[in-house]
């Protein structure tokens, strides 16, 4: 008998998705529910004999819906946004069909950043940051005014990863015109969080620290944690990591399980510090967390490592970092999951370093309109003579015609012996995407040496700094003078 | 010499006039006969000083509250018009250069930013052929009036060029990567020479052209115009400045009691000199009132006084005693030789030995690097025998192109690769 999996999503992490389980030599037939129409994932349907739908796949309804119209026996969860929606907890409830993914609950844990935060101070899990959340705009904008330090103002709720603004304010002659800058954006965000009823808390203020990101993705069954291999995103938009915040506009992987500036020992702890997560889930909620999780960390000089948000599914573009060269069966690993046996999977990958790259159109992130509906020429065959393997995303295909939606068009993964040789790889190809009578924009500079020096120099530095602090007692002492001293315990 | 500082805001609740003045102010030290800024709201508005004291040509309290959210801002100091307004393209430009802008530059330049604004790749290659054939560093930053800023640094990289950011709201370029700190930015890369960057609203494109045969690394910059805390095509100057004086110390093994630096680019050759031979170092100097870099003021009695006011000497570190004066360069000796008649005749040094960091330097830039003319260029017209009488020293001992060269290599620069024209009056390669 074979077995239906029906995937929800449609950009390239789920293309990555769909892939790795048309590999699997169980018999599957893989359906999918997107909005727009992904070639990509409807290939890999295709390939296994099963279909894609189109709808609303946010929609608890229309997904149980979907699930009872074709028999599925497993829904696999891409994005965040149905988790939030309770689509886990209708289709588990109501059909008692098993997802991967976690249930509304536990996916507060990416749905409310405040959440994530209160939990980690309650549980004590090291990695904690100072935080403050508002839910009035009037005591927010006193508290930018009277504090005036460096802060990073997020929106409480998730919202597609968009709203945060990180405010350096060191320098003490240029307050003003940050402090303006923070008032106008806690001002924004509260209108667009107005659009949310979901969650009572509206902004979130948290100290801002620096120092070199990576996310760490893992499969949970809510008692064992199976860590996957590093990778790190690129956010910002443009070469030189300078812009507007994007998704993700690259990620790097290489041949072991950390990167080239992230010891054994501080990939240890940041599997620690996920894990620790995934138990206070359970403790706190009484639901255990199953499915993926993903910690977005940073090497700081506070802590090492320290979680700065956390993910309740694959990272976009991280997942295809990991799932392009995943050998292992991915849907012994959901079963592992359902079964909660993960301890006897053992992951296997093929041994070499991963780039994504992102192609987008010009127009993102900040003005979507101007980015949708261009028509893309993509020379797939050129692509795949290098090697290098294409993840469609927000695009949507009809007769033929590959149209973009807004965001990230496609994803390239390019593969080599190391990280920089991965990223040339991808960088010789990525002009095979373009769009007509319109830009499409790319960073060259991720994985490329250059950039990787500068992290291993930069990771060096903090090292050193965060080594020398004892953080079984972290204590932040403040001296005002005329007011005292004031400990902050960590 | 010049400088630039520029930033651009993707989110236009920024006001960035603020931001430009700390940047300017912390590339001062690159010039002192002007500045000004370009601000980009609903259209350009400059604002010029003939001051070149950024902290007198602005009103501060006013530009927290100036409209624009991107800027281009300049520094100048000798004459020349480095900045200009064009009208391309229906739009209106301005554009700051590092060199001037004189009557078939301007054309050439006007033709190449055109070009850049239609096609990155094939602007950029055309003013790469415009920099080779006038054998010119054509490197520019502009704005226009459609919300463009457009970066050009020629094949060359005799004129430096930092990228940075600040967030995720902020693209800056500067001059040097101070500049970035000093506003709380990030410095991310310098612009590879031959290249060009287009920012607009929604994207930041970099010329896949790059073009940096017979690539240069100007010796006068690294020896004295940038500032400690910068890092200039991956070399950081006080690092560089640093090994100089050691390599220095290995071959001029001049005799005295106290090693004394003449402020402020000389100190840090000082320090090292006497660390490296073992000798004592001491502060000789007090500064009255504001800082100024002499040497780039042109009028001679503004000169004295600025050289007087900067270096009130301490006695007791002179009184009779021998002592090794330190400096980076050598160009009138104006300086020098008003220091060295104050220590000997009214503080009362025995001995005077000076030791100069850079080789003599004998001819103008043609590159519009602040060095006086030849006639003013003491090494060029006064033979080295009778340099230690003019100056009133008992010895003076320059630096020579090897030690430059050495210390350069250090960093991986090769020899070929310095731009020594103003010390061996041979032209770089294009």
């Amino acid at each position: 008998m074979s077995m239906k999996i029906l995937l929800l999503g449609e950009c390239s992490r789920e293309h990555a998705i769909a892939e790795a389980i048309a590999r699997s030599t169980h018999k599957v037939t893989l359906y999918a529910l997107m909005q727009h129409m992904n070639p990509g994932i409807r290939k890999c349907c295709k390939d296994t004999g099963g279909e894609v739908v189109l709808g609303n796949f946010l929609d608890p309804e229309k997904v149980v819906q979907v699930v009872k119209d074709k028999g599925i026996d497993l829904v696999v969860i891409g994005p965040e946004e149905p988790l939030f929606r309770g689509v886990v907890d209708a289709v588990e409830e109501k059909l008692g069909v098993p997802c991967i993914g976690p249930r509304r609950g536990p996916a507060q844990i990416e749905q409310s950043k405040a959440f994530m935060r209160y939990i980690m101070w309650k549980y004590k899990i090291p990695g904690r940051l100072r935080f403050r959340t508002f839910r009035d705009v009037a005591e927010a904008l006193e508290y930018i005014k009277e504090t005036g330090e460096s802060v990073a103002i997020k929106p409480a709720r998730q919202v597609g990863g968009k709203g945060v603004k990180i405010v350096a304010d060191v320098q003490a002659y240029l307050r003003d015109v940050r402090t303006r800058v923070k008032e106008v954006h806690v001002t924004r965000l509260y209108e667009e969080m107005a659009k949310y009823t979901d969650i009572e808390d509206k902004i979130l203020i948290e100290e801002k620290v620096e120092g070199v990101e990576y996310t760490l993705q893992c499969f949970t069954d809510g008692e064992h944690v199976l860590p996957l291999p590093l990778v790190q995103d690129y956010k910002h938009a443009f070469e030189f990591s300078i812009g507007p915040e994007t998704g993700g506009m690259g990620s790097i992987m290489d041949k072991t399980y950390t990167l080239p500036f992230i010891t054994p020992e501080e990939y240890e702890k940041s599997v620690e510090i996920v894990r620790q997560l995934v138990h206070a889930v359970k403790k706190e909620l009484g639901i255990e967390y199953k499915g993926i999780i993903a910690g977005q960390m940073m090497l700081t000089t506070l802590w090492g490592p320290t979680i700065i948000e956390c993910y309740a599914r694959f990272g976009d573009p991280e997942g295809v970092n990991v799932l392009s060269v995943l050998e292992t069966d991915i849907v012994d690993i959901f079963e592992a999951i359902l079964s909660k046996s993960l301890p006897k999977i053992k992951l296997s990958f093929r041994p070499c370093a991963v780039v994504v790259k992102a192609v987008a159109p010009v127009g993102y992130p900040l003005n979507k309109k101007l980015a949708q509906g261009h028509v893309l020429d993509i020379d797939v065959k050129k692509i795949e003579e290098k090697g290098c393997r294409i993840y469609y995303g927000s695009v949507h295909e009809e007769d033929g015609v590959i149209r973009t939606v807004g965001s990230r068009a496609v994803e390239i993964a390019g593969f080599g012996d190391s990280i920089p040789e991965a990223a040339e790889k991808v960088n010789s190809v990525l002009r095979y995407v373009t769009a007509r009578d319109w830009r499409v924009f790319y960073r060259l500079d991720i994985g490329q040496e250059e950039t990787l020096k500068k992290m291993i120099e930069q990771a060096n530095i903090i090292r050193s700094v965060y080594k020398s602090r004892n953080v079984e007692e972290l204590k932040i002492y403040e001296w005002i003078p005329g007011k005292g001293l004031r400990v902050i315990e960590y | 010499m010049v400088g630039t500082f520029s930033v651009y805001a993707f989110d236009e609740v920024w006001r960035v006039a603020k931001i430009l003045y700390y940047g300017l102010l912390s590339l001062n030290h690159r010039g002192q006969s002007g500045c000004g800024m370009t601000l980009l709201s609903d259209t350009l508005t400059t604002m010029t000083s003939p001051s070149g004291d950024v902290e007198h040509a602005f009103d501060l309290d006013k530009l927290v509250d100036t409209p624009g959210w991107a800027g281009l801002g300049w520094i100048l100091s000798a004459g020349g018009d480095f900045v200009r307004r064009l009208v391309i393209d229906s739009r209106e430009v301005y554009v700051f250069s590092y060199i001037p802008i004189t009557g078939p530059i301007e054309g050439k330049l006007r033709d190449g930013i055109r070009e850049m604004l239609r096609d990155l790749d094939r602007g950029v290659e055309l003013l790469n052929n415009v920099s080779r054939e006038l054998k010119q560093p054509l490197t520019f930053v502009a704005i226009t009036s459609n919300g463009e800023m457009l970066v050009y640094r020629d094949p060359s990289g005799l004129k430096p060029l930092h990228v940075g950011g600040y967030g995720f709201d902020l693209a800056i370029v500067s001059s040097e990567s101070c500049a970035i700190e000093c506003v709380g930015g990030d410095p991310r890369s310098d612009v590879p020479p031959g290249s060009g960057l287009l920012i607009d609203k929604y994207v930041l494109e970099r010329s896949h052209v790059r073009d940096d045969k017979n690539r240069k690394y100007c010796a006068l910059e690294y020896i004295y115009y940038s500032r400690l805390d910068s890092v200039v095509d991956d070399v950081p100057i006080f690092e560089f400045r640093r090994e100089l004086s050691r390599i220095l110390a290995q071959r001029v093994k001049l005799e005295g009691d106290v090693v004394i630096g003449i402020p402020e680019t000389g100190i840090v050759y000082a320090i090292e000199y006497a660390k490296a031979r073992g000798l004592e170092y001491c502060i000789g100097f007090v500064q009255t009132g504001r800082r100024v870099r002499s040497a780039l003021v042109q009028d001679l009695l503004e000169r004295l006084i600025g050289v007087q006011l900067k270096m009130s000497p301490i006695r007791s570190v002179f009184k009779t005693r021998d002592v090794i004066l330190v400096d980076d360069s050598l160009l009138k000796g104006i300086t020098l030789k008003n220091v060295v008649q104050y220590v000997r005749n009214r503080v009362g040094a025995r001995r005077v030995r000076v030791l100069v960091a850079a080789p003599p330097i004998r001819y103008e830039c043609p590159f519009a690097m602040d060095i006086p003319s030849r006639e003013e260029l003491l090494c060029a017209n006064v033979s080295m025998d009778l340099l230690p009488k003019v100056l009133d020293v008992d010895e003076v001992v320059f630096g020579s192109l090897e030690d430059l060269y050495e210390a350069f290599s250090r960093f991986g620069v090769e020899k070929d690769k310095v731009c020594t024209y103003c010390m061996t009056g041979i032209l770089p390669e294009w």
